[in-house]
């Protein structure tokens, strides 16, 4: 209406968007369940989340507690090699819980994750993933032969170097 | 002026200087630019990673600050620049992210690719990565090849707004004079600075006097650079933003915003005056506090710049497909709440610049020699 001049009836337009602007998102969306996020998922990441982050405390208040003693029994030690993945598994569950949690919006009620994509054509995306996986693995790889070189170096050969 | 107006204003001057910063903190770039040629050996490499090192934090913060802000103050031209100019912005991207882990594994045993690998990553960031942020920058005052409907949104199958017209994604913009031109500047300003902060910092006299010999070459270059930037930009032509939300090109526009506006020309002066104070103390052998003026000469010679590039009713990103989608402060920006919530948070800043402040003296204390780096403590990279 604007472009066509008819300012009365842009005017009408603009108050019935204004009035329902809160709810603005919701007109992209196909189906009532498609506001719905994947709940088991949420659920879940969210309990594992919760569960290693006490787990984190607990074992970091024991650690304090031991270095204080100067004490530490080899099955603790083990344990806390062990942990070294759940580390990763905590934070991944708690960005699971933020990003599956937060579906379907980029921004609540307002802009739906299939409203809220550019122009770029899938090619271009596909490439950038895989550009991406590729430098991350040999990164990976490389990051990890060196921990695994300095392990088994172990501290005194390090400090003679 | 309106607050609205005002806060655009605002935000575009705080992006601007961002945007000088960040210029003057890839030193750290023209510093890892010496690894091949000035270096001549593996010790010479190791000090300049050494050198450097402690810093590249910096620059890669307020990179990523710089567009921060830009996606929160004028997020119309964060999706349209970013998501449009893809190809460019990712090779940005990669050349950062190799930075990042070269100076992480680079010292390191057992590390996989080799130290040489490493060292060859960190010099394509300094060499390219500045082109290629130069040129990205250019397409403030060049535009870019693009199409913005808002009306798109309400296509419920495909709600997109801005669309890059060439295939390129952006590659395309390294083939324009100007941009190119820039993106030599931004290479030349950074081989500069890191050749002075290698004289000011590391003490070992080969090194150095090698480092002196070459200032005079790319400092001079970059001077007679920067004066060919001023004179091409004088020429361009840019777009005036409407009251009426149009655009009208005009002739000499960014030359009329200096004319017009005034104080950037001081400032642009002023700047001027400190890069080649700094350069003119280091040819006449004079060793203290060059890098600082040639560095805050490098700023307030840059912040005027961008300055007028959206200030004064300035399409700050031209379309050159289609002029009246142009992008400017008053059609672009975030609205005026976002605007004022993000004006109090950015009262912290002078704390940030302390602490950063802080940082720096404490990491600059001490020149670096090879024979301070054969203690193991001081060796990080």
């Amino acid at each position: 209406a604007k472009k066509a001049g008819d300012t009365t009836q842009a005017a009408i337009h603009k108050a019935t968007l204004e009035e329902n602007f809160e709810h603005f998102g919701y007109g992209y969306l196909e189906q009532p369940e498609d506001a719905v996020p994947n709940v088991p998922i949420v659920f879940y990441a969210f309990r594992i989340m919760v569960i290693l982050g006490s787990f984190f405390i607990v074992f970091f208040l024991i650690n304090l507690w031991l270095t204080k003693k100067q004490q530490f029994p080899q099955w603790w030690l083990m344990l806390t090699i062990l942990s070294i993945p759940l580390v990763y598994i905590c934070s991944q569950s708690g960005w699971i819980v933020a990003e599956v949690g937060r579906q379907p919006w980029t921004i609540q009620d307002l802009l739906p994750v299939n409203a809220a994509i550019s122009g770029n054509e899938a090619s271009n995306v596909i490439t950038t993933i895989f550009l991406f996986f590729s430098l991350f693995t040999v990164l990976l790889i490389a990051e990890l032969r060196i921990m695994f070189k300095i392990i088994k170096q172990g501290p005194e050969t390090i400090e003679s170097n | 002026m309106e607050t609205f107006n005002i806060l655009q204003h605002y935000w575009w001057a705080l992006i601007s200087l961002l945007g000088a910063i960040l210029v003057f903190l890839m030193f750290v770039q023209g510093g890892q630019s010496l690894l091949f040629g000035t270096a001549r050996n593996e010790s010479d490499r190791t000090l300049i990673l050494n050198t450097f090192g402690h810093k590249w934090e910096l620059t890669f913060t307020t990179l990523v600050t710089f567009g921060g802000a830009a996606f929160a103050a004028y997020p119309l031209f964060y999706s349209t620049s970013f998501g449009g100019a893809f190809w460019l912005w990712m090779s940005i991207l990669l050349l950062f992210v190799l930075q990042a882990v070269s100076y992480e594994y680079r010292g390191k045993i057992g590390n996989l690719l080799g130290a040489r690998t490493y060292e060859i990553f960190l010099f394509l960031n300094g060499t390219l990565g500045c082109l290629l942020l130069g040129v990205a920058v250019g397409m403030f005052f060049t535009g870019g090849d693009f199409t913005i409907d808002k009306m798109n949104i309400t296509n419920a199958s495909s709600p997109i707004i801005s669309e890059w017209a060439h295939p390129a994604r952006g590659m395309e913009a390294i083939f324009v004079p100007f941009n190119l031109l820039l993106g030599i500047g931004v290479f030349l300003a950074a081989r500069t600075l890191g050749l002075l902060y290698a004289i000011t910092y590391i003490d070992e006299p080969n090194f150095v006097k090698r480092c002196r010999g070459e200032l005079k070459i790319t400092g001079t270059v970059f001077v007679l650079g920067f004066v060919a930037i001023l004179i091409f930009l004088s020429l361009l032509t840019g777009l005036q933003a409407n009251a009426d939300g149009t655009f009208t090109p005009v002739a000499h526009k960014f030359f009329f915003n200096f004319v017009e506006l005034g104080w950037p020309i001081a400032v642009l002066l002023i700047g001027v005056i400190g890069v080649l104070v700094g350069l003119i103390r280091s040819f006449l052998g004079k060793e203290k506090y060059n890098f600082y003026f040639t560095g805050i000469g490098v700023i307030l010679a840059v912040w005027p710049l961008l300055i007028c590039a959206g200030f004064n009713d300035t399409a700050y990103f031209a379309s050159t497909v289609s002029p009246e989608d142009s992008l400017s402060l008053a059609n672009s920006s975030s609205s005026q709440f976002t605007l004022t919530v993000m004006t109090y948070a950015s009262l912290a800043i002078p704390f940030v610049i302390a602490y950063i402040v802080y940082v720096w003296r404490a990491l600059t204390r001490k020149k670096i020699s090879t024979q301070t780096l054969q203690s193991k403590e001081s060796e990080t990279y």
